[in-house]
């Protein structure tokens, strides 16, 4: 990989330490606009019907972890994705349409 | 704004699919032609860093907090088609490892986040970058929040109206408290994403001017 991808991935791993103890002091455990909406509504309660493997944690070194599995996870996954997509939209992949006769 | 499972009914989550699944396939289909080698990591790496961003929410107002949604980034850098896979990853993968966000409710966070996201910042960034680039910026980015949420607001009041109450929110109190919070929210969204790119463009400049991004027809 570039190197320059990998200061960016530093950078950002570091933009994350700076800020999740601002996220824990400010906003943990508050309602986003939606779940808030809900609250205020007196709307029907949230259901689940599927175990999610991990939660976002419930302190920052947790958090941080589960942060940097889900960065590595996405990014993995962007690369996968794009990389097949790629070869079924073909820029680079064989011509299609007529083939040149063989030269005799 | 996640939306779980158990708020909205079956009929605004089956039409939420519907759109969703026909835009993602088209979207993928655009980045399938035109994506570049050169450029898949920084998708990956956006892409990344945009997951990271919306697990550090931000307080707003009266205890209510909301988080960057990335989709006017995402967008102004690879343009609308990349940013909606870039949004069919992160979503999938909060649903399913991190449960953020209901599976069944995926297409409409898909539509609110991805699909609206994208395409409302692309349609008021696209005619206002050449006279003031950072006011675009914030106006496609405040925009495309603001838009995801009104959508998300009619989802709910649809929901509330389709079941006879038993879902969603009744329609003028689901306007008025996404409007609210969401304005607030995009305000938010709007001063991060000028910031990113604007430190982008010192260091990056090669990356922020779009027409040297390979993912010709995508960002064109």
């Amino acid at each position: 990989m570039n190197r320059r991808y990998v200061k960016a991935t530093l950078f950002l791993v570091l933009l994350f330490v700076l800020f999740l103890p601002l996220f824990y002091l400010f906003s943990f455990g508050k309602n986003d606009g939606l779940q808030q909406t809900l609250q205020d509504s007196g709307g029907p309660a949230p259901t689940s019907w599927w175990t999610a493997p991990f939660s976002y944690g419930a302190n920052p070194v947790e958090t941080f972890l589960v942060g940097l599995l889900g960065f590595v996870v996405v990014a993995g996954a962007i690369l996968g994705i794009l990389r097949i997509l790629k070869r079924m939209g073909g820029k680079d992949g064989p011509k299609r349409g007529p083939v040149d006769p063989p030269r005799a | 704004m996640h939306i779980p499972d158990g708020i909205m009914a079956p009929v605004v989550l089956g039409v939420g699919w519907l759109v969703a699944l026909v835009v993602v396939a088209l979207a993928m289909r655009k980045v399938g032609k035109h994506a570049d080698d050169e450029y898949l990591p920084l998708v990956a790496l956006l892409a990344a860093g945009i997951f990271v961003a919306q697990l550090l929410n931000f307080p707003i107002v009266g205890g209510t907090t909301g988080h960057l949604i990335g989709a006017a980034l995402a967008t102004i850098l690879l343009g609308p088609a990349t940013s909606v896979v870039i949004f069919t990853v992160i979503l999938i993968i909060q649903a399913l490892i991190f449960g953020d966000g209901g599976l069944l409710a995926l297409g409409l966070n898909l539509l609110n986040m991805g699909i609206v996201g994208s395409v409302v910042a692309w349609a008021v960034y696209r005619p206002l970058a050449g006279r003031h680039r950072n006011a675009a910026v914030f106006a496609a980015s405040w925009t495309s929040v603001v838009a995801g949420a009104l959508v998300c607001a009619t989802e709910l009041g649809a929901s509330y109206a389709a079941s006879g109450g038993a879902y969603g929110v009744p329609p003028l109190i689901a306007f008025a408290a996404m409007g609210l919070y969401h304005v607030l929210i995009a305000t938010g969204e709007g001063i991060i994403t000028v910031g990113v790119l604007a430190y982008l463009t010192r260091v990056a400049p090669d990356v922020v001017a779009a027409k040297k991004i390979r993912f010709r027809g995508v960002t064109e």
